[in-house]
């Protein structure tokens, strides 16, 4: 049996699509060093989603000694935080690696801004709430 | 003293040449093994959260805890090792292009997010705010 192996006579396999087009259908690979530390980014703010989850339901459950209201709404903050990192970490990640594979600069973190200022009032009605 | 076979340090090798289609740094393995180490730290802290969320819901929810807490971090781990696994195995070698694996990632970011709001909220609700 005789396989045809000349390529010129036969179009190409086409390489099978990838999920999510919008990403893969544009460009080109990156350096896979570019991708792996795109990777290691979406796992850090995995885990600081985690951080933000545990402050939240520790500082409810562990009956600190913080004025209730302000105890729930320091936690409530942190929950919500914790909720955005994951979306954080996915659209970022999708974003970076459109851009890595466009060769354009790579966007900036958009949660970072709100996540610092939240941190910042979380940390100042946690205080207010030990004085009282 | 040179840096030759007979010297008492290790001498860093030279980065091989550029080869079409891989990384042009001498780093190729470390990127990948960092990587591995992360996806490790963050199954380590799934791990741990989910351990930590058992022993904080079930006052609350008794037994429910773990129904609550166990199938999501399960899945999470499980796509952690298949992530980890695929990487170790391009330990070896020099580094290849590592195809992400983005559903695997989607699946990691919903679960933590739907887990940790599911914890969140048995523990806002079960607990009175005043």
């Amino acid at each position: 049996m005789v396989v045809d192996t000349d390529s010129s006579s036969s179009p190409a396999p086409e390489a099978p699509r990838r999920w999510p087009a919008r990403v893969f259908d544009r460009g080109e690979d990156p350096d896979p060093r570019f991708s792996l530390a795109n990777e290691r980014t979406f796992l850090a703010w995995i885990r600081t989603s985690l951080a933000l989850f545990a402050a939240g339901i520790a500082l409810e459950a562990l009956n600190l000694p913080v004025a209730p209201g302000l105890r729930r709404a320091a936690a409530v903050v942190l929950i919500v935080l914790g909720a955005a990192a994951p979306v954080q970490a996915w659209i970022g990640w999708l974003r970076t690696e459109a851009a890595l594979r466009l060769g354009r600069s790579l966007p900036p973190p958009a949660l970072a801004l709100p996540l610092g200022v939240a941190l910042a009032v979380v940390g100042v009605l946690v205080l207010i709430g030990l004085l009282r | 003293m040179t840096g030759g076979a007979s010297s008492r340090w290790p001498v860093p090798r030279r980065p091989a040449r550029p080869v079409p289609g891989q990384t042009t740094g001498g780093d190729g393995g470390l990127q990948v093994e960092r990587t591995l180490l992360a996806w490790r730290r963050t199954t380590a802290a799934v791990l741990v959260a989910g351990a930590g969320g058992v022993r904080l819901l079930t006052p609350l929810l008794g037994d429910w805890a773990w129904l609550v807490v166990t199938p999501p971090l399960g899945v999470l781990v499980i796509a952690a090792a298949g992530r980890a696994g695929a990487l170790r195995r391009r330990l070896a070698g020099p580094l290849r292009p590592v195809p992400p694996w983005p559903g695997r990632l989607a699946v990691v970011a919903g679960l933590a997010c739907l887990t940790g709001l599911a914890m969140a909220a048995a523990v806002l609700i079960r607990i009175p705010a005043g």
